[in-house]
């Protein structure tokens, strides 16, 4: 336990500072450097640090994709072509009470289907949505609970850079991951779904129909109009993915490059558009992978400090059965999240659990590598679901980022808890149905 | 935008003098280096064009050039792609912080009075965001040095020359040292009744 | 003393991590406990590409990855993956016996990183593809997952060449981002699933024949070691390097054959089209040896030393059965 001291002060650190209300991504790395000499570690050893931010984050071309999809989405916005995509989704839903909020989660499945970068969906949703959301009286937790929820969708739903980084982790294969994590995904955005549902059914007041919505003039020919650029945006993006024209991030690019002819289509593409829109695209970039840097800063320290050890240890302190241990596992998972980016989480505990999970009977009758898919999933859901943990989620940073200012960060975390829970649930479904994870791969790869 | 004019108390928008006058200058290189994801959009185009029409060597010469070798292939446009997406990350993290865009958990600091507000920005500023870019700064310029003597780059015909993007790194830290200095200068002079808070 | 070593491949790595492993297991057997290596797995503290740079600065004692890879920055380790060069054993008998470490080593000196080399990769595959290659044409226009040298030569044919990181590959073959891609032995590409979204699978590993992974250790950190402690050194990594020559061959067959019945087709690039590839080689190298002038030693050196022993080798060829 005492060697423990160090990284679990850490910790009590991380948490006062961020709570002081001090930048997040300064927090984490200025305690990340005070540690290491607090620890005692050499001086030489923060020079890792440098290579991580360079190799990390510049050298990572996949983080390309943040400043492209934000820049498509502060595009859409300023020129009006978010609010009809919106309106036009709600009307096709009936005009229905919620019916907006059941859009947006609509469109974060549709966002996570074209990337796995959670940044960059939560904001470009939170930049589209949450204006007109908050415009049309919906209760603001709802609204930002709902955007950030959906927006963290597209690090389960494939593409996603998650499932490759645990995939190479345990050795599993990519694509058995892949699709072993639709039906998950798609559980969970129905799940949202059905809270909306839910809320507009019983809190009528929370979810209410929108009345913006101009009612004149045949529904079919709005749609035609209205749909027109959001599909002509999704199938840029998700198509370019499919036909092989384009990775995942530059189909980010071309999204961008559509919106804009959109903008210029609707006569809003002036120079002070672009302005604005790449002014936005600056700060916010700056603030989503500034984060990023802070938190590669701290993991570093913080496996220095062999906090990775005090994890192993608390781990090894408890033997309770195939399903306490598993219990355990994913408990300290989530824990984790709270304080630990989720790139440091995989590379810092996947390692450790895979053996523990691989010895494990659950008495399924399942193959050793079918064992090690489901946990995969769970451990996914499971960190998918840290994004969205208060108080230290990154999607609701994110949402806090670009969010007008009287939505303050006690909003969102009430906001949230509801679709944390909502979380819980799915994940308790798929422990209780491993089928959940592993028909599709079964029905596909033939097992 | 909701914060386009939110600013830190005493932001670069009010007043004179010379820590103002870098404050804007911070902000104002942010705002520049935004504008190269145009360039990256363009060459996002390039790339998904050239790929599609299967050209993987656009051009060739003679001598070797500086960034860019003896020819300009796929791989060069990939990799100027991130480059510039470096570049752009590093010059804009400063004016981030004068434009007060970065994340803070606000529901304990909603409650504090501007004093208390001061006094942990200030804290902060000497415990946390100093030492991180005092650290990242000095061994930024060893790592950009050792990048030049190794005269690092591609091994596959993409771009050459990686010391210039890699000194991008103690150059935006650099420059975030300065906000941050500048910005507790500002706060000392408010919390000392030298300077007006807020307008 | 237990020396932490930080390597570019996963910790669990089949084959690729195994020689560490038992590098670390024959220093403790060696010295009861007192040697040993403490490994850590890609980005657990490290990335991949920034090994070099610590070892050499001192942020990290040790480091363990693929020599070849950092052909960008010292322009002498491209010696560890030569396209038509040595295959396995030539190339170990040339590092150890032919002065060919002697050499690598003259460009890591400046970087203050002593070079050992402890593991040698049997020839890998010529890639997973999911177009044909009938004739050297075919490669026009070919986005391929390629790095090092290998690259350079294809780009020669109108191929566009890119490199991607192993986490990348996957998506990008699975979605025609790229046509094909080369990573590593069929024991190894099985993890990482290649065989369940390609259509054939090519030979000869051409673009390298046999390749070098090494133990880097900071100089300052080497020269602190006791004489001893560095026989150990030495002698464990030879060990490493002899189980890799002699565990990699048996073990491809039988996957190449559970690749087969999964419907993968096996073949073989045709003879003309290598022809061509080795002519494309050749000129390749020959350019970057006038470049460099220590790569230039090393590739003539090599080019010497395989030589030297084809009088032996053709003597003593038995006729095939
Ligand atoms: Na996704
Ligand atoms: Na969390």
């Amino acid at each position: 336990m005492i060697e423990h001291i160090i990284p679990l002060t850490m910790v009590v650190c991380l948490l006062l500072g961020i709570f002081s209300g001090y930048p997040v991504a300064f927090v984490l790395g200025g305690i990340g450097i005070l540690f290491a000499f607090i620890g005692g570690l050499p001086f030489a050893f923060l020079k890792i640090g440098v290579s991580r931010i360079y190799a990390g984050v510049i050298e990572n071309w996949l983080l390309l994709a943040v400043p492209l999809f934000v820049f498509m989405g502060a595009m859409l916005d300023k020129s009006g072509l978010a609010q009809n995509l919106l309106y036009s989704l709600e009307r096709a839903l009936g005009r229905k009470r919620g019916g907006l909020a059941i859009s947006v989660a609509l469109l974060g499945i549709v966002m996570a289907a074209s990337t796995g970068i959670v940044g960059a969906s939560v904001v470009m949703l939170s930049t589209l949505a949450l204006p007109i959301m908050l415009r049309e009286k919906y209760k603001p937790e709802l609204a930002v609970g709902t955007i950030a929820a959906s927006g963290t969708l597209g690090i389960l739903i494939p593409p996603s850079i998650m499932l490759v980084l645990v995939g190479d982790i345990l050795q599993i294969s990519v694509g058995e991951l892949f699709v072993g994590a639709m039906v998950p995904g798609l559980l969970l955005g129905g799940l949202y779904i059905a809270y909306i549902v839910f809320v507009a059914l019983t809190k009528p007041n929370d979810a209410p129909v929108s009345t913006h919505i101009p009612a004149e003039g045949s529904l079919a020919l709005a749609l035609l109009r209205d749909l027109f650029a959001p599909l002509a945006l999704i199938l840029t993006v998700l198509g370019s993915i499919a036909t092989g024209t384009a990775t995942p991030t530059e189909a980010a690019g071309l999204g961008a490059i559509c919106a804009m002819i959109l903008a210029a289509i609707n006569r809003k593409l002036t120079f002070q558009t672009m302005s604005t829109c790449v002014r936005e695209t600056g700060n916010t970039t700056a603030m989503i992978l500034g984060v990023l840097v802070g938190a590669t800063i701290f993991g570093m320290v913080f496996k220095g400090l062999k906090g990775d050890e005090m994890i192993e240890n608390a781990i090894l302190f408890f033997d309770l059965g195939a399903y306490g241990t598993l219990g355990i596992l994913l408990l300290l998972i989530f824990i984790m999240g709270f304080f630990l980016e989720w790139v440091e989480i995989s590379f810092i505990v996947l390692p450790l659990f895979a053996p523990i999970v691989a010895g494990l009977d659950f008495g399924l009758g399942i193959s050793r590598e079918q064992q090690l898919l489901w946990f995969a999933m769970l451990v996914a859901v499971n960190l998918q679901t840290s994004f969205l943990t208060p108080p230290f989620g990154y999607s609701l940073f994110y949402v806090k980022g670009v969010a007008p200012p009287e939505i303050s960060i006690r909003i969102i975390y009430r906001g949230i808890i509801p679709f944390v829970g909502l979380q819980l649930f799915g994940l308790a479904l798929l422990i209780i149905w491993p089928n959940l994870v592993l028909w599709a791969p079964n029905a596909v790869f033939g097992n | 935008m909701a914060h386009e004019m939110d600013t830190q108390p005493g932001g670069p928008e009010r007043g004179i003098g010379p820590v103002h006058t870098v404050l804007r200058g911070i902000v104002w290189i942010g705002q520049a280096a935004a504008w190269l994801i145009v360039p990256i959009l363009v060459l996002v185009l390039i790339g998904v064009t050239l790929s599609a029409a299967k050209i993987g060597t656009i051009v060739r010469w003679e001598n070797d050039v500086f960034l860019f070798g003896s020819k300009l292939t796929l791989a060069s446009i990939g990799d100027l792609q991130w480059h510039l997406f470096g570049i752009m990350l590093m010059l804009t993290m400063a004016g981030a912080i004068v434009s007060d865009r970065h994340v803070r958990v606000d529901f304990l600091r909603q409650n504090f009075s501007d004093r208390t507000k001061n006094i942990i920005e200030i804290i902060g500023f000497l415990g946390l965001l100093a030492p991180l870019c005092a650290i990242v700064v000095f061994h930024g310029y060893d790592f950009t040095v050792r990048s030049f003597a190794m005269g690092e780059g591609s091994n596959y015909d993409g771009m050459y020359d990686r010391f210039v993007l890699k000194a991008f790194v103690p150059i935006g830290f650099g420059l975030m040292l300065i906000a941050g200095l500048c910005l507790t200068i500002q706060r000392l002079r408010i919390l000392f009744g030298k300077g007006k808070p807020h307008d | 003393d237990i020396l932490d070593v930080h390597m570019s491949i996963p910790k669990d790595l089949t084959f690729l991590a195994d020689s560490a492993k038992l590098m670390d297991e024959t220093l403790r057997n060696m010295s009861g406990n007192d040697v040993g290596l403490q490994l850590y797995g890609s980005g657990e503290l490290v990335p991949a590409g920034e090994i070099l740079e610590n070892v050499s600065s001192g942020a990290i004692p040790a480091g363990w990855s693929f020599l070849g890879q950092w052909g960008g920055q010292v322009p002498v380790a491209q010696i560890g993956a030569t396209p038509f060069g040595a295959g396995p054993e030539a190339l170990a008998a040339w590092l150890h016996v032919g002065g060919g470490l002697e050499i690598v080593q003259r460009g890591f000196d400046d970087l203050n990183i002593k070079v050992l080399a402890c593991h040698i990769t049997a020839p890998e595959p010529g890639g997973w593809f999911n177009k044909e290659i009938n004739s050297i044409e075919d490669f026009s226009g070919l986005k391929m997952r390629m790095a090092g040298v290998g690259a350079r030569v294809l780009n020669e044919f109108g191929a566009s060449a890119q490199y991607l990181p192993a986490s990348e590959i996957y998506l990008a073959l699975e979605r025609g981002r790229i046509d094909a891609t080369e990573f590593s032995l069929p024991i190894i590409d099985k993890d990482f699933g290649f065989n369940q979204i390609a259509t054939y699978q090519y030979y000869p590993g051409w673009h390298q024949p046999g390749s070098v992974d090494v133990l880097m250790i900071n100089m300052d950190v080497w020269n602190d070691m006791s004489d001893g402690e560095r026989a150990m050194y030495e002698a464990a990594c030879q060990v490493s390097l002899a189980w890799t020559l002699q565990y990699a061959p048996s073990a491809q067959t039988p996957q190449i054959e559970e690749f087969e019945a999964g419907g993968i087709e096996v073949r073989r690039f045709p003879d003309e089209v290598l022809a061509e590839l080795r002519a494309a080689t050749e000129r390749v190298l020959d350019a970057e040896a006038e470049n460099d002038a220590l790569y230039g030693e090393a590739y003539n050196s090599m080019k010497a030393f395989v030589a030297s022993s084809g009088r032996w080798t053709d003597l003593q060829t038995l006729p095939a059965e």
